[in-house]
């Protein structure tokens, strides 16, 4: 763990493992039979090398399975202490009970142990298995084990044991058996042990691989000797007892790290072999974000497979090395560089206990965001780093792409804004020039109304006005016009002898005159009356109505040829007395202008266009010139003179006075001595 | 033109020309023996109540007719229509209305108080003279009134 040193020293605790194999290979082929056993020395370095470092682990297996450690930890301390208990019996017993019970005891112990090993190899990533209280399982597990090798070691001396080896001759097959299989445990344990090394890099686990390939190798040399204490079984010896020795330093750098780390022993073990260490490594290694730990000289510990991805260095590349000079440049004062180097300075710094957007420097040089924590952990002399690092080019990339659409976004919504602004002025402005139209027709109507109003008034005071006037009219005008024709008559009939046929002529035409007036005046006031007399709509039979009317105004010359037509005619909802003035001053018009004619044909009908129902009268008479036209309706206004057509000029008036009051109109065509055609049109509504 | 005596006829009328007129044409018919005419819808009430100038006169010989003009000075003659309908001793008197007026709204309201004709004085002397001998016959020699 400290920086490239530890590598080198690594591959040296490599080279004794081919060695041995050489030297095995060596003394297997030379097959020598020299056999040098010295009493004590085996014992005594059975003692040492084995059996005391077992012990020391099988006792840091317990307490580390008491701590919490797994499953497999407890089974390795096992192994350990059969392994280390034949040893020692094995060793003590040789001098006194031979060479067989040596073999015996030492190889069914080590078989025992690589079974252990083996086991607890393959337990190490499987799920955790519990067997309720640990102190329960500790205990009847290790006093299990020291039974067993007890009474290996007793049934060996009384000779209950099958014979396992000959001095001289070599090994029976049931001892190769035996120790064939341990070898091959103990080679399968530490190839496992091996592959988990290479997943969490620990040194524990470094040693421990390679003791048990030295204890595999000083097996196999154990399982080719013939003899007890010859070179080939030395050479086994030693290599087990180099084994024994990495063993030891397995522990020693444990206890360094655990030191470091300012925790127990047993507890630095149970962090290689705790339960959750499997999880944790999936965690550590399958982790997005890349995990540092650092040391608090600033020295990395731990980098992760993100970590090598995201800043390209490869683990062993930047193991031991200055974490700021490896994620910064050097000479860069920016601020991760300056906050790191002050943490390691001062033990403080900005960064802790958050998460910070920061900027760092990959492999090739880039520089690229990251979001950096970064936790520490106190420990006996000093402290150990952790950073979460988190590579957020992408996340920037689309923050700045988020950014720049809200921006653009806000840019159009205030543009939008804007033309919104623009627009509702614009309508404001509309609004107050239609508020002031409205209020501008408001004020003209209510003119409008006003005048309507004082007009109203003004027609109905000349209303009054024409009604006191022709109410005077029909009596006044009326009454002096009586008196002339009265005492003209009675002059007429008091003085006949006196007067001659000139002044009776001349009494005559005065008559006449006033007949003609009291007419005029009687036109005049059914004229003015129109105006005024309310209407009574009812439907009215026009067919009927006209021919009624014809019937009548016949009598006054029933000796004249006419010949009426009556054509269907649309039943009109109309105010029948007036609409009768109508056809009487029509058809008797009709009748007076076709005099000259003989027959007289008078055609009455009735055609519906578009909204209104036109009626008309048509005859054949003298007719007129369509230049007078427009004279036709006026008051008094006449086409011919008294000596050919009688009339006073108000009858059309009268007419179209009626037709108006109907909202309807009235026109006339008409051609000089061919006939005249007078039509009303009413309206379909009011109209049949 | 009895002043005092039994009057068969009330002419109520201004028009000193139509008032000659019309006895002339009732004249020529034997109407115009008990005729009596005042000039004003006042004197009309004095004589028919017998006050003011009349009220000598016995009030209980009533004219068989009154030819009752409308427009006339002093009271017309709608108002002199309704003091004689609306009077228990006078409503029973037929009351000829002969007037130029040929205005709807006093034929209307003649009608309503109750008058028992209503004649247009026609222009033409012919036909007003016929009216008013017509007339005269129907209520003095035709006419049975209540006694």
């Amino acid at each position: 763990m400290n920086g490239s040193s530890s590598y080198l020293n690594k591959y040296l605790a490599s080279i004794p493992l081919p060695f041995f194999i050489l030297l095995i290979t060596l003394f297997v082929l030379l097959d020598i039979e020299v056999v040098f056993e010295p009493p004590l020395l085996l014992p005594i370095l059975n003692t040492v090398f084995i059996s005391a470092i077992s012990f020391v682990i099988a006792y840091i297996s317990a307490r580390s399975y008491l701590k919490g450690a797994s499953f497999s930890v407890l089974l390795l301390g096992c192994g350990m202490l059969a392994f280390g208990l034949s040893s020692l019996f094995a060793g003590w017993l040789i001098n006194i009970a031979g060479t067989n019970v040596n073999v015996t005891i030492y190889n069914t112990g080590a078989l025992f142990g690589s079974i252990f090993h083996f086991a607890g190899a393959i337990s190490m990533g499987s799920p955790k298995v519990r067997f309720g209280r640990r102190n329960f399982i500790v205990i009847p597990a290790y006093v299990g084990v020291l039974t067993f090798v007890i009474m290996l070691a007793i049934m060996s001396l009384l000779g209950l044991m099958p014979i396992f080896f000959i001095q001289g001759v070599g090994p029976t097959l049931l001892r190769q058996i035996v120790l064939g299989t341990s070898i091959i445990l103990f080679a399968i344990s530490a190839l496992l042990f091996m592959w988990q090394y290479s997943q969490s890099k620990s040194d524990f686990l470094h040693w421990y691989y390679l003791a048990l390939l030295l204890l595999a190798i000083g097996l196999s040399a154990v399982f080719l000797q013939k003899t007890v204490g010859s070179p080939i079984g030395w050479t086994g010896r030693i290599a087990q007892y180099l084994g024994g020795i990495y063993l030891l330093l397995a522990v020693l750098t444990t206890i360094k790290k655990a030191r470091t780390m300012g925790i127990p022993i047993e507890k630095a073990l149970k962090d290689f072999f705790r339960e959750s260490e499997a999880n944790f490594r999936v965690l550590f290694e399958t982790a997005t974000d890349a995990v540092v730990s650092f040391s608090n000289d600033g020295r990395i510990l731990l980098w992760n497979q993100s970590a090598e991805r995201i800043f390209g260095y490869r683990r062993d590349e930047v193991i031991g090395s200055l974490f700021h000079d490896v994620i910064t440049a050097k000479g860069h004062t920016d601020s991760l560089r300056y906050e790191l180097e002050n943490l390691i300075s001062t033990g403080k710094s900005q960064l802790l206990g958050k998460t910070t957007e920061i900027e760092a420097r990959k492999k090739d040089g880039n520089v690229f965001p990251i979001e950096f924590s970064m936790s520490l952990r106190n420990i006996e002399d000093g402290w150990i780093g952790t950073s979460i690092i988190r590579d957020i080019t992408d996340r920037k990339k689309m923050e700045e792409a988020l950014r720049r659409a809200r921006d653009d976004l806000e840019l159009r919504v205030q543009e939008r804004t804007k033309e919104l602004a623009l627009a509702n002025e614009a309508l404001r402005v509309e609004i107050g020039e239609r508020k002031r139209a409205e209020d501008e027709i408001r004020r003209l109507n209510q003119e409008l109304e006003q005048r309507v109003i004082e007009r109203t008034s003004q027609l109905e005071a000349a209303n009054r006005e024409l009604e006191a006037f022709s109410y005077s009219v029909s009596h006044d005008l009326r009454a002096p016009l009586r008196a002339i024709d009265g005492f003209s008559k009675a002059l007429l009939d008091d003085y006949a002898d006196k007067l001659d046929e000139n002044g009776k002529r001349i009494i005559n035409i005065i008559q006449g005159s006033i007949t003609k007036m009291g007419e005029l005046i009687g036109h005049i006031l059914v004229l003015s009356r129109l105006g005024r007399q309310e209407m009574k709509f009812a439907d009215v039979d026009m067919e009927n109505l006209a021919e009624a009317v014809f019937k009548e105004l016949k009598l006054i010359e029933p000796d004249r040829a006419i010949q009426l037509d009556v054509k269907t005619l649309p039943i009109a909802s109309v105010d029948e007395g007036m609409i009768r003035q109508v056809y009487v001053n029509l058809l008797s018009n009709a009748i007076k202008f076709t005099r000259p004619k003989n027959p007289a044909v008078i055609e009455v009908g009735a055609y519906k266009d578009k909204n209104e129902t036109v009626y008309y009268v048509k005859d054949n008479g003298v007719g007129f010139d369509m230049k007078f036209v427009d004279k036709l309706f006026g008051v008094f206004q006449r086409l011919h003179n008294e000596k050919e057509f009688e009339g006073t000029g108000v009858g059309l008036a009268i007419v179209q006075r009626i037709i108006q009051r109907h909202g309807g109109r009235v026109w006339a065509e008409g051609k000089l001595d061919e006939g005249a055609s007078f039509y009303f049109a009413l309206p379909i509504n009011k109209g049949g | 033109m009895e002043k005092s005596g039994e009057v068969e006829i009330l002419l109520v009328e201004d028009n000193p020309l139509d008032v000659e007129l019309t006895i002339r044409a009732l004249k020529k018919n034997n109407l115009a023996n008990k005729i009596h005419v005042v000039g004003d819808g006042q004197e009309a009430l004095d004589f028919i109540f017998g006050k003011g100038a009349y009220a000598e006169r016995n009030v209980n010989n009533i004219p068989k007719v009154i030819f009752l003009d409308l427009k006339l000075p002093k009271i017309d003659g709608l108002e002199v229509l309704r003091r004689v309908k609306s009077d228990e001793r006078t409503k029973i008197i037929p009351v000829v209305v002969l007037t130029s007026s040929t205005e709807e709204r006093d034929r209307l309201q003649s009608y309503n108080l109750g008058v028992n004709s209503f004649i247009n004085k026609p222009v033409e002397f012919e036909k007003f003279a016929k009216a008013v001998v017509d007339l005269g016959m129907y209520w003095i020699v035709v006419n049975k009134p209540p006694h």
